[in-house]
C-alpha cells in the first residue's frame, strides 16, 4: 500500500511536471511581440505654439491638426526625405529651398522624370496663414490637402501613395516617429492622411521671423531710409499728391504682403479668355472671368525666390516692376489697377529699395527649418 | 374671490394693447438666412459683364462690401441678427445662374413676429473701425487685408473697380476705375421700410437686392471718366455719393 502509493505520488509529480513544461512552453510562444506593434514607444506629444509675431494674425490651425512638436518633427523628415519619390531622388524641398525662400530659382520645375512642369515653385513661407487656397491656381483648400498631391503628380514625384505608406511602414525609424507624432498603436495605421498632416505641420511652422528691416521699422526700432520711405509711400499710395500711387499694397497688403485673392494681372495679351494657354484658376473653378487668374504671392523674401510669375517668365525684380509700369496686356478680366502707372526710373528704384526691406533672413536661415538629415 | 381674477385679466389686457404698439415679436425663435444679390437695373448683375452707361459701356470687376449691425424692427425697438459680414460678389456672382442666386451671407435665429422694417449698416462701423486685421483670426471677416487701408487706420467699407469702353471698340481700356471707400465717416446706415415676418419653424429667406446703377446714377450720373479714383480718406466726395446712393439701390424682397 506505501509502495503503490509512493508509485501514484510519483506518476502525479512526473505528470504534473510535464503538464507545467507544456504550459509554460505555450507561455514561451505568447510572449513574441508583434513587430509591427508600437505601443511600447511613449505616446505624449507636446502642444507646438506657433510664435506670434508683431502685426501678424493669430496662425488659424486646423481643428482635426493640431500642431505639435512631435508632429512637426516627423513633418520636416518627410518633407526632406526623398523616400516620398519613386526613385528617391527628390522630396518636397528638391523644389522648396529654405535659402531660396522655399522655391528652387527655376522658372518652372522638373520632376523626377526630368518633365518640367508648367508653373514656377511657390514659397511656402507664411502659407499656414492662408485661408483661400493653395497652389497657383488654389485648387485646394487645406495644406493638408496641398501635401498629397505632389508625391503622385507624374511631373513631381511620381510615386503612388500605397507604396510610399510600405516604404514608410518599412523604415526603421518612420514608425516611431509616427507613433511619438499621432499615438498610432501598429505600423499598419502608418496612411498617407498622417504623412499630408505631418508635412502640413512643419509647413505650417514656417512663418518669418519678425525681424525683416520693415518689421524694425513698424516697431520703430529702426528708419527707412529715404529710398526705403518713398518706396513705402508709393507701395501705399500714402503721399498722394506727392507721390504717385504704385498700386501694389491693394494685392500685396501687408502684414503678409498678400491679400491671398486671385488676379491677371496683365501677362498676356488675350482677346478670348477661352484662349489662355494656362488658364490658371479658371482652370479650377471652370469660370470663364476666372482663366488668367493666378494666386497673388506674398512679396515678403521676394527677393530670394526669383524668377517670378507663375510661369517663371521674369528674371528679375525690375523686370517685374517694369512690367506694371507699362499697365501690363490687354484681356477682358485683366484686373482695373493693372494700368500704367507713370513712375520714373528713380521712383522704380525707389520702390524697389522698399521692397528689399522685406528680406527676412534669419528666417530663412531658422535652424528648425534646415534638413534635418 | 372674483376680485383677482377680474385683476389679472384687466392686467392681461394691458399687456396685450402694450404690444400692439411696437413690433409683434414673441419669444419663440426661428432661423433666418439673408441673401443679397446684386443687380445692374433691372438683371443680375454678373461680374465683367458688358452693361450700358450712358453713352458709354461699363464692366464691373469687383463689388464688395461689410454689412453690420443688421437688425429686424425699427431702431428703437429692433432685434439684431448680425453683427457684421462681408459680402463679395465678385468671385460669386460669376455667370446667369449664380447670379440669380445671389450670396446666401446670414444664417441666423431671430424672434418669430412681425417687423416694419430692417436696418443695415453698409461698410464697418466705427467701434469695429477702430481695430485692425491682424486682430482677428484668419478666418474672421476683419481679417481681411484686403479691405483695410492701415494709411487711413480704416477698413475699406466698399469696393467697387471696372472698367469703360468710351470709344466703342468693344474693348474695355480707355478707362479703369477704382472706388475704395472708407472711413466713418462714410460709413451708410440704413432703414429699410418693408416688412419682414419672421415664422416658427421655417427658414425664412430675406433677399436683399443691391443695385450697382442705382449707385453710380442718382439726380447725375456719376462722370467714372472725370473721377475715375477714389482712394484716400480725405476728399471723399465721390465716396459720400456712392454710399449716399445705397439708400436708394437697397431693397428688400
Amino acid at each position: 500500500m506505501r509502495f503503490a502509493s509512493n508509485k501514484y505520488y510519483t506518476y502525479f509529480f512526473v505528470l504534473a511536471l510535464l503538464i507545467s513544461l507544456f504550459i509554460g512552453g505555450c507561455g514561451d510562444s505568447d510572449v513574441i511581440e508583434d513587430p509591427n506593434d508600437l505601443t511600447s514607444i511613449d505616446y505624449s506629444p507636446t502642444s507646438y505654439e506657433v510664435p506670434q509675431i508683431d502685426g501678424f494674425p493669430v496662425m488659424p490651425v486646423a481643428p482635426n491638426n493640431p500642431l505639435t512638436v512631435e508632429g512637426i518633427f516627423l513633418g520636416r523628415k518627410l518633407f526632406y526625405d526623398p523616400i516620398l519619390s519613386a526613385d528617391s531622388t527628390m522630396s518636397c524641398a528638391s523644389c522648396h529651398l529654405p535659402e531660396l525662400s522655399f522655391t528652387d530659382n527655376l522658372a518652372t520645375s522638373a520632376g523626377i522624370d526630368g518633365i518640367f512642369g508648367k508653373r514656377s515653385s511657390m514659397s511656402l513661407l507664411n502659407v499656414g496663414y492662408y485661408t483661400n487656397g493653395f497652389f497657383w491656381d488654389g485648387r485646394v483648400g487645406t495644406l493638408e490637402e496641398q501635401a498629397l498631391l505632389p508625391v503622385e503628380d507624374p511631373i513631381e514625384l511620381h510615386d503612388r501613395w500605397p507604396n510610399v505608406v510600405m516604404k514608410l511602414q518599412r523604415h526603421q525609424d518612420y514608425p516611431a516617429d509616427f507613433r511619438r507624432a499621432f499615438g498610432i498603436d501598429n505600423k499598419s495605421q502608418i496612411n498617407r492622411e498622417l504623412a499630408a498632416r505631418a508635412i502640413a505641420q512643419f509647413e505650417t511652422s514656417l512663418i518669418s521671423s519678425g525681424n525683416s528691416k520693415y518689421d524694425r521699422v513698424v516697431r520703430k526700432e529702426e528708419f527707412f531710409t529715404e529710398a526705403e520711405e518713398n518706396g513705402f509711400l508709393m507701395f501705399f499710395d500714402a503721399a498722394p499728391g506727392r507721390l504717385p500711387d504704385a498700386e501694389c499694397g491693394h494685392c500685396h497688403n501687408a502684414p503678409l504682403f498678400t491679400t491671398n485673392e486671385y488676379a491677371n494681372n496683365g501677362l498676356d495679351e488675350v482677346l478670348d479668355l477661352n484662349n489662355y494657354i494656362d488658364k490658371g484658376r479658371g482652370t479650377f473653378t471652370r469660370v470663364l472671368n476666372d482663366n488668367g487668374q493666378f494666386r497673388i504671392p506674398t512679396l515678403r523674401n521676394i527677393s530670394f525666390s526669383a524668377p517670378y510669375m507663375h510661369d517663371g517668365r521674369f528674371a528679375t525684380l525690375e523686370e517685374v516692376i517694369d512690367h506694371y509700369i507699362s499697365g501690363g496686356q490687354y484681356a477682358d478680366n485683366r484686373h482695373p489697377l493693372i494700368q500704367p502707372l507713370g513712375l520714373s526710373e528713380a521712383q522704380k528704384a525707389d520702390l524697389l529699395a522698399f521692397i528689399r526691406t522685406l528680406d527676412d533672413v534669419d528666417a530663412l536661415q531658422n535652424p528648425a527649418y534646415q534638413n534635418p538629415f | 374671490m372674483k376680485n383677482p381674477i377680474y385683476l389679472l385679466l384687466v392686467f392681461m389686457l394691458f399687456l396685450i394693447s402694450c404690444d400692439d404698439d411696437g413690433p409683434n415679436i414673441l419669444d419663440d425663435v426661428a432661423d433666418v438666412e439673408i441673401v443679397f444679390k446684386a443687380m445692374f437695373g433691372d438683371d443680375p448683375y454678373i461680374v465683367n459683364q458688358t452693361y450700358d452707361y450712358g453713352d458709354d459701356q461699363i464692366k464691373i470687376a469687383t463689388f464688395s462690401f461689410y454689412v453690420s449691425d443688421i437688425k429686424l424692427g425699427s431702431s428703437s425697438n429692433a432685434s439684431e441678427v448680425e453683427e457684421i459680414d462681408f459680402v463679395d460678389f465678385s468671385g460669386v456672382q460669376v455667370d446667369q445662374q449664380s447670379a440669380e442666386a445671389g450670396i446666401r451671407i446670414v444664417s441666423s435665429e431671430a424672434p418669430i413676429g412681425n417687423y416694419p422694417a430692417m436696418s443695415i449698416g453698409i461698410g464697418v462701423p466705427s467701434d469695429l473701425n477702430k481695430t485692425s486685421p491682424d486682430e482677428y483670426a484668419p478666418t474672421h471677416v476683419l481679417s481681411k487685408t484686403s479691405h483695410y487701408w492701415a494709411d487711413w487706420q480704416s477698413y475699406i467699407h466698399m469696393k467697387i473697380e471696372g472698367t469703360l469702353d468710351t470709344d466703342g471698340d468693344g474693348l474695355f481700356d480707355d478707362v479703369s476705375f477704382m472706388y475704395h471707400v472708407g472711413a466713418d465717416e462714410t460709413y451708410e446706415s440704413l432703414e429699410i421700410q418693408t416688412p419682414v415676418t419672421i415664422v416658427k419653424d421655417e427658414m425664412n429667406s430675406i433677399l436683399v437686392e443691391v443695385d450697382l446703377e442705382k449707385l453710380f446714377v442718382s439726380a447725375t450720373r456719376l462722370d467714372i471718366e472725370a473721377k475715375p479714383r477714389l482712394h484716400t480718406a480725405e476728399d471723399l466726395t465721390v465716396g459720400h455719393f456712392l454710399m449716399d446712393n445705397f439708400s436708394n439701390a437697397v431693397r428688400l424682397q
